[in-house]
């Protein structure tokens, strides 16, 4: 089955430019603006893990990260951010801005076990 | 005698009544002396009156006037000479006169049976009272001669053994009156004089004593002025709050500026609040466990007071930030200094708190540090696009040409430029807002040195400059990331600095056995130097050294202070040496464990 990802990112370039990454590897993407967007949308509860970018407008990403850990917790989350790693919340992978392509594979491959 | 005597006459002015001190002025200078006479003159004015009695026997008339004559001679004698001016042993012509005086009386009054003879005692004490004992012997030959003076005087007496017995035993009657008297007088004169000594010691002492207590009184009035100064100044610190404890904290001393701050009155604080009580108690819980490793539960204030005084107590006055709540329980950032009061043996008598509200500049501080980590991470957002975009041109299926490829690197190398500044400026801003931090773990810093050279190899190529390095295997305990960061800064400038033909040299060594003491990382090389005077600058955040401008060699001036920043996160140091023209060595010595 076709992993599915989720990715919230409020920055449009950025979004597109982690769709074209994980699509090129294989992956079916749901892509949202917002943490609203992302708990509103139906898909939540389909989608095998979440690439969350940690500024964002209205609900920021620690907040969607903690609503998610109780909604979907077996959701493995990957932390995308210009922040600093120090300030990253808990997370099974984290994909610092600006990255690579080979980035983004490490860290789906981290999340999901072994790149397809 | 006189002494005595004008003692009596001074107590008569002083103490008796408006008659006696009538009678005193009438007396005139010598007033003692003349008062001696009246007892004499008084008796011997009574027997003349007593010889007008009818039946009385006058033998004499001539006799009689002679002695009264003589009495109001001595009288005279003793109102008009001036006795003061002459010795005392001259006063002894007045009872001389009045025993001539008597020898008449009695001549005139019968001779041997006549009984104004008794008289004759006046003079006798008078003399006997002098202070010399010839007074004694005079009275006793005036008495023999008083009593035998009818047989000197007239022809009708003959010198018979019972005028001679009689004249004897009167004169020995008469000396041993006179010496009774000299002894009973010489007594009192003595007793008299050690009063009249204790009266002026006690005098003297007295005098002594309202000195002292003039001068103790100036010099109190000269300390409570000494302290209404003082405490004014203190209380003229109106911006600092100062407080003064005793050894358990207890508050002595709170200034207006103290008032001011947590709002308490002084009244309400001096003698019952302790320091601590101003104090966010959880912030000192916190402090205590670090200072003394102990977080068992509080059971004395002491301490509380112990965790803020320990490092002033140690020796070591410390100034740092603490949390104050003042009465109305708002909360306030104030920059304490505690410094410990002692006596002159060493002793803490307490300690001296100066605390200024740093409250706003914090905020200030803390408020530019959020800008700057905003900005920051603003400036980084588009460079995300900008170099992920161009990896997918660079990586993408389409076919580009050369021209086009070179275009696309030029683009790559700058906006990576952009991105290595912008993350030098965030870090920059967080060592500056103290949220610096390190992660230490077990690390080689030869593998850090390869990876700097290896990533400064294609800048060294192209600017002309030979990379050499030394490094064997050397353990230590670190962050990599940053002890990365910092060796790349010290790299990087380097090469920046030393000009095409020249060389940088990395060098690393290990210091004592498997690293445990530490080890060294040199960066040389042999550039155009630094000025002796800006040496110390260097660190500085955004300073450049002159040779670098005049040169116009690229950089913001933050990658030495980041590289400082780091080596003091670990416990380092960091040393310069440089001569201008010639070149430049960087040593980074680091412990084998970072503090803390």
């Amino acid at each position: 089955m076709t992993p599915r990802v989720l990715i919230v990112d409020d920055e449009p370039d950025e979004l597109a430019l982690i769709t074209r990454h994980v699509r090129r590897l294989g992956h079916d993407v749901v892509a949202v603006k917002s943490a609203e967007e992302a708990l509103a949308s139906p898909e939540l509860d389909s989608v095998d893990v979440a690439i969350v970018d940690l500024r964002l407008p209205g609900m920021g990403g620690w907040e969607l990260i903690d609503v998610l850990r109780v909604r979907r917790p077996e959701l493995p989350v990957v932390v995308t951010s210009v922040l600093d790693a120090d300030d990253y919340p808990h997370v099974e992978a984290w994909l610092p801005k600006p990255f690579s392509g080979d980035g983004v594979q490490a860290a789906l491959a981290r999340v999901l076990g072994g790149a397809p | 005698m006189t002494e005595l005597w004008s003692n009596e006459r001074a107590d008569l002015v002083t103490m008796g009544s408006r008659y006696m001190r009538r009678l005193a002025r009438h007396l005139g200078p010598d007033g003692g002396v003349v008062e001696r006479q009246l007892p004499f003159v008084g008796v011997f004015l009574v027997a003349l009156l007593s010889l007008l009695i009818p039946g009385v026997l006058v033998a004499s008339q001539r006799d009689v006037v002679i002695a009264a004559l003589l009495t109001v001679a001595q009288l005279v004698l003793a109102r008009f000479l001036p006795w003061a001016r002459w010795p005392e042993g001259r006063q002894d012509i007045l009872p001389i006169i009045q025993l001539v005086a008597v020898a008449f009386l009695r001549a005139g009054t019968g001779g041997p049976g006549s009984p104004y003879t008794t008289i004759v005692f006046f003079p006798v004490i008078a003399l006997a009272s002098q202070r010399d004992r010839r007074g004694i012997w005079l009275a006793g030959l005036g008495v023999a001669g008083v009593v035998l003076s009818p047989v000197l005087l007239t022809s009708t007496f003959r010198l018979t053994v019972d005028t001679v017995v009689r004249t004897l035993f009167v004169s020995l009657v008469a000396l041993v009156v006179a010496a009774t008297v000299h002894e009973i007088t010489a007594r009192l004169r003595a007793r008299s004089n050690a009063l009249l000594s204790l009266q002026m010691d006690q005098a003297v002492l007295l005098d002594r004593a309202r000195a002292d207590a003039a001068s103790l009184a100036r010099v109190a009035d000269q300390r409570r002025a000494a302290r209404d100064a003082l405490v004014s100044v203190i209380d003229s610190a109106t911006e600092q709050a100062i407080i003064a404890t005793d050894a358990t904290g207890l508050v002595e001393v709170f200034n207006a500026g103290a008032e001011r701050l947590l709002g308490y009155g002084q009244g309400e604080v001096v003698g019952r609040l302790r320091l601590t009580d101003f104090h966010d108690r959880e912030e000192l819980e916190a402090r205590r466990t670090v200072l003394f490793a102990d977080d068992s539960p509080i059971d004395h204030p002491q301490t509380l007071v112990d965790a803020l005084v320990a490092p002033a107590l140690a020796g070591r006055p410390e100034v740092r930030d603490w949390t104050y709540v003042a009465r109305d329980g708002s909360r306030m950032t104030v920059r304490l200094a505690v410094t410990r009061r002692s006596e002159a043996d060493g002793t803490t008598t307490g300690y001296v708190v100066v605390a200024s509200d740093v409250t706003s500049e914090r905020e200030a501080s803390r408020l530019q540090d959020e800008f700057v980590s905003l900005v920051s991470h603003e400036l980084r957002t588009p460079l995300t696009s900008v170099l992920g975009y161009l990896e997918l041109l660079t990586d993408g299926t389409d076919p580009l040409t050369d021209e086009q490829r070179e275009y696309l690197t030029v683009i790559e190398r700058n906006a990576r430029r952009q991105l290595r500044l912008v993350g030098d400026l965030l870090l920059s801003a967080q060592v500056d807002a103290g949220r610096f931090s390190i992660s230490p773990q077990r690390m080689d810093l030869a593998d850090v040195v390869h990876a700097a050279v290896d990533a400064a190899k294609p800048v060294a190529d192209a600017a002309g400059v030979t990379l050499a390095v030394t490094a064997r295997e050397t353990p230590l305990n670190g962050d990599p990331v940053r002890l990365g960061q910092a060796v790349d800064n010290l790299v990087s400038n380097a090469i920046k600095f030393t000009p095409s033909g020249g060389t940088v040299w990395v060098g690393v060594t290990s210091r004592g056995p498997q690293g445990s003491e530490g080890a060294e990382v040199v960066v040389s090389d042999t550039g155009i130097g630094i000025p002796p005077d800006e040496l110390s600058h260097l660190t500085t955040r955004f300073f450049r050294a002159s040779t670098a401008t005049r040169r116009a060699i690229p950089g913001v001036g933050l990658g030495l202070s980041i590289t400082k920043a780091v080596v003091d996160a670990h416990g380092g140091s960091l040393s310069i040496t440089s001569t201008v023209g010639e070149g430049t060595a960087f040593t980074i010595s680091l412990p084998a464990t970072p503090p803390g």
